[in-house]
């Protein structure tokens, strides 16, 4: 029977846990073995005479303060640091277009019904006059109200429901369907395909419904499903080659029009264009992949899975540092963006041989991301970290840089809508409209978002985790 | 401003290292255990934080110089034990050696007696 110090002992101990674990770079056995340090050293103080509360303030001053001790940990584990990073970064870069392209497609969504129900004139009135409000004015007001609502406390509310979805496996599973379903339909519906989103159903459907088996609760029989997702899981080669494959799906409906019989010279021409361009796309998705299987090991221990273990429960700190990543997510997402549309635009201005396109499409950003993860400690890739870290580290760079990308956004948009009024000879009356115009598009519909967040959890954030090599 | 007889951070922090090795070649330890020996062995005028030290076994065992399992102790609790390897032995080796020749330098120095293996 245990006694009610010893049961507030034990909470002490949970919450100190929990505290430390906020920070990153600390492995689950780092976090048992100082657990581990702390028993031993509260026993040692009781045996001396001392109450537990006591026991426990002595053992706490002598292991050393969270923060530092985290730091210590933090330099030896950088690796691990930057894959919950690059996680959180990926969930936003995915997450974002939808979040933020979902206003659009509701509209096409309601005037199509529109033109259905025998109204066209009323819908295409509709369309005229909310295209732009919506573009304009809704992904900033999804932000702000974002912010209000993680300002005025209300972030509690939201960071439960989110842990109340992600601590069942059914909830998990129920609302993953739902959201894909919906996602489905909504497309279907509107005509629109887009192979980002396809990829995002496949990754998203198969992430969460891998999760929420693996939560089920034993009594659902699902013992054996778990067990054969638990292995698929475990290795990352398995892993790999899973996600590689939902990747890699989409691309072979384009490859199967590629070599369809009977094609014109112009259409081809484009098709390979497309296939080029597909090429860089599932090039940057296989990146997102392998930050995946990078986290594999960790993904368990870093989400608030397992409701029954103590010390489990995300703190606001360890949510704070998520939503930076996830603002940087959200940069890297408009950065790649930016540099997709220039090679796109080198491209289309005539690099006619097949392997100059796999040279940009697929080689550019695998040698860019061997550069960046070449194994031990070499100067480009510390350069790079370093930037990483200190344009994170503050609201206000956050916000310069993503004004700066805007503009180069803008720039290189210009140039490629130059170049398509060339071609068709019609369409943009004025370059300045048309510069205009998309800069105002960069702004709004990505941009703008991240910089207000990123003003924000800057304030908000005013200390940082600092875990760069002195 | 330095207490007389207290060791500075660098130092502390530099012969970590020899002295987690030299500790483990006694016989196979844990945590807490290393850093009591520690504080018995200097009389405290070693400062060190608990939690410094487990970033240092880790850096050791990264190197393979020593050897973790967790195992339950006599108590019921569990213990991540380290203990050194062959490559370990060596290191400690070639520490002896680099602490003796910096002893022995400053000793010339100070006419104190010079110390070997």
């Amino acid at each position: 029977m245990e006694t009610q110090s010893r049961f507030d002992l034990n909470r002490a101990i949970a919450e100190w846990r929990a505290e430390l674990a906020a920070h990153p770079g600390l492995t689950e056995d780092n976090l048992r073995e100082l657990e581990s340090h702390l028993q031993e050293a509260v026993a040692e103080g009781t045996k001396r005479g001392l109450n537990e509360g006591e026991a426990f303030a002595g053992a706490l001053k002598q292991l050393g303060e969270s923060p530092r001790l985290a730091t210590e940990f933090a330099r030896e584990n950088t690796g691990l640091v930057w894959q919950q990073r690059l996680f959180w970064m990926a969930l936003a870069a995915l997450a974002m277009p939808p979040l933020f392209g979902s206003p659009i497609l509701l509209l096409s969504f309601a005037t199509r019904w529109l033109q259905q129900a025998g109204y066209p004139a009323f819908a295409s009135a509709l369309h005229d006059i909310a295209i732009w409000p919506v573009i304009f004015t809704v992904p900033p007001a999804l932000a702000l109200g974002f912010l209000l609502m993680l300002s005025r406390g209300r972030r509690l509310a939201l960071r439960d429901c989110a842990i109340w979805f992600s601590r069942h496996g059914f909830r998990l599973i129920a609302a993953s369907i739902t959201a894909v379903l919906f996602w489905l339909a909504l497309f279907a519906y509107t005509e629109q395909s887009h192979t980002f989103l396809q990829l995002l159903t496949h990754l998203a459907l198969g992430v969460a419904l891998t999760v929420g088996i693996l939560t089920l609760p034993e009594r659902c029989g699902a013992t054996g499903i778990r067990r054969a997702l638990s292995w698929l899981v475990a290795s990352r080669i398995r892993l790999g080659v899973l996600l590689s494959l939902l990747v890699l799906l989409p691309m072979t409906m384009v490859m199967r029009v590629y070599f369809m019989p009977g094609l014109e010279e112009q259409t081809l021409r484009w098709m390979q264009l497309y296939a080029g361009i597909q090429a860089s796309m599932v090039a940057m998705k296989l990146l997102l992949v392998g930050v995946v299987i990078g986290f594999q090991s960790s993904i368990c221990s870093a989400l608030p899975l397992n409701a029954s273990a103590p010390g489990t429960s995300v703190s606001d700190k360890q949510w704070r540092q998520w939503s930076i990543w996830m603002c940087a997510g959200c940069l890297l997402l408009v950065a790649w963006g930016v540099i997709q549309t220039g090679l796109n635009e080198l491209m289309i201005r005539g690099i006619d041989q097949w392997w100059a396109r796999a040279l940009i499409g697929i080689g550019l950003p695998l040698a860019a991301a061997g550069w960046v993860w070449r194994p031990g400690k070499t100067t480009p890739r510390v350069a790079v970290i370093r930037g990483a870290e200190t344009v994170s580290s503050s609201g206000l760079r956050i916000v310069s840089v993503a004004l700066l990308l805007a503009l180069l956004g803008s720039g290189v948009r210009w140039l490629q809508l130059e170049t398509a009024t060339q071609f068709s000879g019609s369409g943009v009356s004025s370059i300045f409209d048309a510069f205009r115009a998309q800069a105002w598009l960069w702004m709004m519909s990505l941009i703008w978002p991240t910089a207000l967040l990123g003003l924000f959890l800057g304030q908000l954030t005013r200390h940082h985790d600092h875990t760069r090599e002195a | 401003m330095y207490n007389a007889v207290m060791v500075t951070k660098e130092l502390v922090a530099a012969s970590s290292r020899p002295l987690v090795l030299s500790i483990l070649a006694e016989g196979e330890s844990y945590g807490y255990a290393i850093i009591q020996r520690v504080r018995e062995l200097s009389d405290e005028e070693l400062e060190w934080t608990d939690g410094m030290l487990y970033p240092v076994l880790h850096r050791l065992e990264k190197e393979d110089l020593i050897a973790a399992e967790w195992r339950k102790a006599d108590t019921g609790r569990e213990r991540k034990y380290y203990k050194l390897t062959r490559d370990g032995r060596t290191a400690l080796k070639q520490e002896q050696q680099q602490w003796i020749n910096v002893h022995n330098t400053l000793g010339k120095l100070w006419k104190l007696n010079p110390a070997s293996i």
